[in-house]
């Protein structure tokens, strides 16, 4: 029986260049294994500046892979932010697009 | 520039989210420590509101120590998951425990029917370890090691030396353990991660 899973030198992959830049592939990584994250979470684990993060949630926001939740915490705000069902199909065909490539 | 992105290493990283600052090891050293207090004192009706005491210390510390410096996470399905598949088998092994307890009490057959501190120290040492197995902790199987040693060793001592309550001493410093291996955690967490500015 042949090997689905054999190397595919035709395959003709097209990139999201959202999801293929690696810090934004990292915040999709990290969101997809959380219900939702707050920036301070991102900021620590990445070891971004806020300024940066920023920047990137902005674009994934753009494109609607994450939802952004403000609320407030006592006089301090709160944003939470989390993967919609549009980005995790994003990082899904990604993933499985980038082991059809390499494999 | 190389960047460095590992899918396994990412969800390792979530899950230490739950354990890396030590505040667990500390509400598990309070209450088993707490437990052997209590007794020794006589005031057995105070181990109830241990749990509290525990989740209270792990929810301040959370909220003042740990978010500030590395924020928080509403945990996934699949996390909710494993904490709630935890306490139910931790209820359910709990009364199993406990109706074989009472089944055997009067029989004398089994050992650990004759010795009910140790089947305590089994069921709160398999706890223990659970909590390991879901947060990805390795430390926490030796602290289920350490807790059931202590209780099930402490009461078979217990029935040889009649000067002190070795079944006391042996838990208060199981929980003195885990509690200062928390406290090691705890402070080097804080030293590794400051708190971080949501300024630009």
């Amino acid at each position: 029986m042949a090997d689905q899973r054999q190397p595919n030198p035709n395959i003709d992959l097209e990139i999201d260049r959202l999801v293929h830049e690696p810090v934004r592939l990292k915040i999709l990584a990290y969101l997809s294994e959380v219900e939702s994250a707050d920036f301070v979470f991102l900021v620590s684990r990445l070891g971004l500046t806020m300024g940066n993060l920023s920047a990137h949630i902005s674009k994934l926001q753009e494109a609607e892979y994450i939802k952004i939740d403000k609320s407030f915490k006592g006089n301090r705000p709160h944003t939470m932010i989390s993967l919609t069902a549009h980005g995790a199909e994003a990082f899904a065909r990604y993933r499985e697009g980038m082991l059809q490539l390499l494999q | 520039m190389n960047e460095s992105i590992n899918l396994k290493e990412i969800k390792r990283k979530v899950y230490l989210f739950y354990s890396e600052d030590g505040l667990a090891d500390l509400a598990v050293g309070l209450m088993i420590c707490g437990f052997g207090i209590f007794l020794l004192l006589g005031i057995p009706a105070l181990v109830g509101v241990l749990g509290v005491f525990a989740y209270l210390v792990w929810y301040l510390g959370k909220e003042y120590l740990v978010v500030p410096r590395v924020g928080k996470i509403q945990p996934d399905q699949e996390m909710k998951k494993h904490f709630v598949g935890f306490f139910i088998n931790m209820c359910v092994i709990g009364l199993g425990v406990f109706v074989f307890y009472l089944v055997n009490r009067n029989s004398g057959g089994s050992f650990l029917s004759q010795h009910p501190l140790m089947l305590f120290g089994l069921v709160i040492g398999l706890a223990i370890s659970s909590l390991g197995l879901i947060l990805k902790t390795n430390r926490f199987y030796l602290y289920g090691l350490l807790v059931f040693a202590a209780m099930g060793g402490g009461e078979v001592m217990g029935t040889t030396i009649t000067s002190v309550d070795p079944f006391l001493v042996s838990v208060i410093s199981a929980g003195g353990i885990i509690l200062v291996a928390g406290l090691i955690v705890l402070v080097r967490f804080l030293n590794k991660y400051a708190v971080v500015s949501l300024e630009g």
